[in-house]
């Protein structure tokens, strides 16, 4: 349990906060204010995982976000997070992390046996070995898969819950080091919104990995004194924890902040910020590449930078004995801190020729050599690190080993460009740092500090004072006269960058492995074969080698990739071009993405006024859109079958009561009203006496019906239409597209009044009956309400409007009250005072009455790409006026005879079933693809001729009358044809005498 | 997610509208007027497809349900006009 790696002192960690944690099942013991990386390391762990493809035991290589190695899966069971980057997580009380993709273990991975074959495991190996037999490719990917892995997602439902929040200001600044710090002082003083936001639980950036000082006190305190006066200021905003992932459209900037909520159950373990920014100032800082060297990849070497990390920030000795090589002046720094920290640092390797003469007395200073123009070129070791062999540069191979379990290498910096990039701005490649750095930007935003390649701290904290200034100005606030803002003394810790670009060493034999990508195990050779294979473009050889692949996005990899591939072309750099940065920086959660909006709060849930009634009455329920509608009312031991059918049968014999309150209602009201109409519809409505109603037809642009309802005129100017239930928005959208874009010389106001009326249809022989006792004498008369006529009234003393439709095809009254009084109006209803039995019927039944009828349903016959002529209706259609959609109806195609029309279908063996959906043929067996002749657009069980029946859209239509059919329902494993016969669309009094009695 | 100055609302995100459909696909033909059925089924299926500033017609659905007449860059997503829809707007 002893932190045998861990200095008494120093470091930005409390001791006096220890915290347990367990890796692989083994118990150690951390501090607050570590990453698991930096408690592993401390507890002297160095094999983490193992690698991707070829098991090679892999170790922590980085100290932040661009981690290739150190990756680890969280908890387990439901909580289990896979793929974590071990130098971002948090250490947290009771923490538990296991290593990924080894098998029984990390110290013991069988699957290491890939490493010893891996001389033919080269990029493009699955493609090229496993072609054939082809039929054998999902179980080949399937055992590729299990071998070369990352962790393993949960399987169970995550119980964490997350937020979705949005947010404005008029700066954002992204990354709170130096740069970020005095940009966002610098726009708070002007009075500007601000927000800051950094990915780390405290703000500094490298300041905290750094030892100088800033007004005095170390640079951490510093970066903590300004989060806190920023934390204090009324306008700015500051987050710690939050990664800003992604630059979209016009400055909308998301952001992904963890919650540490300990044991609070109500708070979500992360937010995800849509945060819309009039300006944003980019202070991503830099990231530090790697050297390529034949081994680079085994526990112990390490990026330079990481290592000054763990020693400054954390107090932790990466390891007791260590080499740096370096081509920049950072390597010296790392040297100076490592040995400070209490690591025996062997030499530097310096690949440069010639080194600053102050650099050189450092290292005096301390006894460390340093060897100018000489590298690592090759690595040994087991699990970790055991030597390095250097020498200089030229020499394959390098000429001496030295022994050591820590190697710090540093290849240069690349400013972290990703979000830059993703607004659409090309990064340009700098000559001066041999790297990446910002273009010209394509939305308001400003890259500055490391992230725009200045290295230099005095620089970088100037660049933030006037870059936040100007933010806030073209944000539209000025910076106040008085403005006394100035930069901080710095003193010590930083050095001029010095870099001198040296890409890789020479191989030192033919099959070494000198990684590039440590995380896709990508080495040279790979890079070499995609290169003599024509994978010449950058993004080709990023797929077929897959650098850059994995899901640090090749931080720490693709700069030198792109390098390789460059010498290989015989280009410079900057003609290879960089891959697509593509959101987001670092992996997000899912739920994250999904919010609140899961389970039952995907979409919102409507219910009619009536529900509660329904309920009572023990109603299944069903979606109907976002409505809850009842499919039926089942009675004690009837199955759902029986119950629709009892339901049915009582429509027709007696009377029974149903809700239509889903049904879409629209008030139209203005001079206009009955002109808007005539355009809207198919048949003619300005004709239409007051107190009257009529069915209509609405088409689309190009002809096909688009919803079908009622238009029931109330006044001169003054119209209430209602249509389809699963509709009504559509239609809505569709009459005001044309009101306001196409005709706004019409003078007509609508307004939806769906939830405003509840309504109920009470329908069968009976139903007058029943009403005729609740209503004001005579009101509803076959004579005073003949069929399609509308009354104003009451029902059971509520105000009520009634229209006489039907579309069960017996005599029927739409009833409209207000929504407050739909319950009251459905009890009035039920509960008859002569004691006739109303039975309520649900969906279902409505459908069987339908089809009965051969009424047309929305999504079902008129399917989008029927015309009225297909579905019967052509009649409809006036050649008085004008409509939408009657142009289109001309096309030839059209009307064709072969078009698939509506009939009816009766099965020939009066048992069989219809199967809904089925393909109708004409032979009794199918041909082959194209022999179908139409399909079967709803089916149900007829309760007047006891058999099934149903409706089909069939090429020829009413000339197959008396024909028999076949219905194949292969979809639905049947494999023998149904016979049916062709009848006329309407099996139940087609002259219409019951509704019309 | 691209962010539209709704002449009644102010800037929203798009999220709140709907595109309905090219502004060159818009008639305001009414009951009475000639007509053309060839130039009709033009109007309906052929538009030109260009790239660059593009008028489209989109709704404030989830907002105040005004007509917006957009000209957006569908290259690179800029909103160079965000207009009510006004009687003699037909391309």
């Amino acid at each position: 349990m002893s932190q045998k790696f861990r200095n008494l002192t120093g470091g930005n960690i409390s001791r006096e906060s220890p915290l347990d944690f367990r890796f692989n099942g083994t118990l150690y013991q951390g501090y607050q204010g570590d990453t698991l990386a930096s408690a592993l390391l401390a507890n002297g762990v160095r094999l983490v995982g193992r690698s991707f493809k070829y098991h090679r035991p892999r170790g922590v290589f980085s100290a932040g976000p661009e981690e290739p190695s150190a990756l680890v899966q969280l908890g387990s069971g439901p909580l289990a997070e896979p793929n974590t980057r071990a130098t971002q997580v948090e250490l947290s009380a009771n923490l538990e992390a296991f290593s990924q993709n080894c098998w029984p273990g990390v110290n013991l991975d069988l699957l290491s046996i890939n490493n010893v074959f891996s001389a033919v495991l080269p990029a493009g190996f699955y493609y090229k070995t496993f072609m054939a037999p082809r039929r054998l490719w999902p179980w080949y990917e399937k055992m590729i898969r299990k071998a070369a892995g990352m962790g393993t997602a949960p399987d169970q439902a995550d119980p964490d819950h997350y937020l979705c929040s949005y947010a404005h200001c008029d700066v954002l600044v992204v990354g709170a080091g130096p740069s970020g710090l005095m940009s966002a002082l610098a726009a708070a003083r002007t009075g500007a919104s601000v927000m800051l936001v950094d990915e780390n639980p405290a703000a500094g950036g490298w300041l905290q990995r750094e030892r100088l000082s800033m007004d005095g006190m170390p640079g951490a305190n510093w970066a903590e004194s300004i989060w806190q006066e920023l934390t204090d200021l009324p306008n700015v905003t500051v987050r710690a924890r939050a990664t800003a992932f992604g630059y979209y459209d016009h400055n909308m900037v998301a952001i992904l902040e963890r919650v540490p909520g300990g044991n609070d159950k109500d708070l979500p373990s992360q937010r995800l910020w849509r945060v819309r920014a009039k300006r944003v100032v980019l202070a991503t800082g830099a990231i530090e590449r790697p050297l390529i060297f034949a081994n680079n990849d085994r526990p112990g070497v390490m990026l330079a930078g990481a290592a000054r990390a763990y020693a400054n920030q954390y107090a932790v000795r990466a390891g007791s004995r260590a080499v740096v090589a370096t081509n920049n002046n950072s390597g010296y720094l790392t040297a100076v801190d490592l040995a400070d920290s209490g690591i025996a640092v062997a030499a530097v390797m310096d690949s440069r020729s010639s080194v600053d003469h102050t650099l050189l007395g450092m290292m005096e200073e301390r006894g460390i050599p340093v060897d100018i123009g000489h590298t690592v070129h090759d690595t040994r070791g087991g699990k970790t690190l055991g030597a390095v062999r250097s020498g200089a540069t030229d020499v394959i191979g390098g000429s001496q080993w030295m022994d050591c379990d820590l190697l710090a290498v540093s290849g240069g910096w690349s400013p972290a460009v990703h979000l830059h990039a993703q607004t659409g701005a090309r990064p340009v490649y700098s000559t001066e740092i041999e790297a990446f750095i910002p273009g010209p930007s394509k939305q308001a935003e400003q890259t500055i500090g490391a992230a725009r390649g200045n290295y230099d701290l005095e620089g970088c904290l100037n660049e933030g004072l006037r870059a936040g200034r100007q933010a806030a100005r073209l944000a539209g606030f000025d910076t106040p006269d008085e403005d006394s803002l100035s930069l901080p003394e710095t003193n010590g810790g930083t050095l001029p960058y010095g870099q001198e670009a040296f890409w890789h060493a020479p191989r030192p034999g033919k099959r070494s492995k000198q990684f590039v990508d440590i995380q896709d195990d990508v080495t040279t050779l790979d890079i070499e074969l995609a290169h003599r294979e024509g994978y010449v473009s950058v993004e080709h050889l990023k797929r077929y080698t897959t650098l850059g692949m994995g899901t640090d996005q090749g931080k720490t990899s693709n700069i030198n990739g792109m390098a390789l591939l460059a010498r290989l072309r015989q280009e410079p750099i900057p003609h290879v071009g960089t891959t697509t940065f593509r959101p987001p920086y670092t992996p997000i959660t899912l739920g994250a993405l999904a919010g609140g909006e899961t389970g039952a709060s995907v979409k919102p849930r409507r219910y009619t006024p009536m529900h509660a009634q329904h309920q009572a009455l023990d109603a299944v329920f069903a979606p109907l859109g976002l409505w809850m509608r009842p499919q039926g009312y089942p009675r004690r031991g009837e199955t759902m079958h029986q119950c629709v059918q009892r339901e049915a049968r009582a429509v027709r014999s007696a009377v029974g009561l149903t809700d239509v309150s889903t049904l879409g209602k629209i008030s139209l009201r203005g001079p206009d009203a009955g002109e808007f109409l005539n355009r809207i519809y198919v048949n003619q409505f300005s004709s239409l006496p007051t107190g009257r109603a009529r069915y209509g037809l609405m088409l689309r642009e190009d002809g096909m019906i688009f919803d079908d309802g009622t238009v029931t005129r109330l006044s001169e100017d003054a119209y209430f239409m209602t249509c389809t239930s699963g509709n009504a928005s559509g239609v809505l959208q569709h009459l005001e597209y044309h009101l306001e874009v196409a005709w706004p010389e019409l003078e007509v106001d609508l307004c939806e009044v769906t939830e405003q009326w509840a309504a109920v249809a009470l329908a069968g022989p009976l139903s007058r009956g029943v009403l005729q006792r609740l209503c004001p004498e005579g009101t509803v008369d076959a004579v005073r309400l003949p069929a399609m006529g509308a009354v104003d009234t009451t029902v059971a003393g509520i105000p009520a409007r009634i229209i006489r439709i039907s579309f069960s095809g017996e005599l029927a009254f739409e009833i409209y009250v207000p929504s407050s009084r739909g319950g009251e109006l459905w009890d009035a209803l039920l509960v008859t005072r002569d004691n006739t039995e109303v039975t309520p019927y649900g969906m279902d039944a409505l459908e069987v009455l339908r089809i009965e009828k051969g009424f047309i349903g929305m999504g079902t016959e008129a399917d989008g790409r029927t015309t009225a002529e297909d579905l019967g209706l052509g009649r409809m259609l006036s050649k008085k006026k004008w409509f939408v959609g009657q142009l289109a109806l001309q096309r030839p195609g059209l009307n064709h005879a072969n078009r698939l029309k509506l009939v009816g279908l009766t099965p020939v063996s009066p048992g069989d079933e219809l199967p809904e959906g089925a393909q109708v043929l004409a032979q009794a067996v199918a041909t082959g693809p194209g022999c179908s002749i139409g399909h079967v657009s709803s089916a149900a069980h007829s309760v007047v001729l006891g058999t099934a029946i149903a409706l089909a859209l069939v090429k020829g239509g009413s000339l197959r009358s008396g024909d028999t059919v076949y219905l194949a329902d292969r979809a639905r494993g049947a494999n023998e044809t149904i016979a049916a016969r062709v009848t006329y669309p309407c099996f139940y009094d087609p002259e219409g005498a019951r509704q019309h009695d | 997610m691209q962010l539209f100055n709704c002449p009644w609302c102010g800037p929203r995100a798009h999220i709140e509208f709907t595109y309905i459909r090219d502004h060159q696909s818009v008639s305001t033909r009414g009951n009475g007027d000639d007509p053309d059925v060839q130039q009709e089924l033009d109007r309906i299926y052929l538009r030109s497809n260009h790239l660059g500033p593009h008028q489209e017609i989109w709704q404030h659905s989830a907002g105040c349900r005004g007509w917006l007449r957009i000209t957006r860059n569908n290259l690179t997503h800029e909103v160079e006009d965000c207009l009510p829809c006004q009687h003699g707007d037909a391309p």
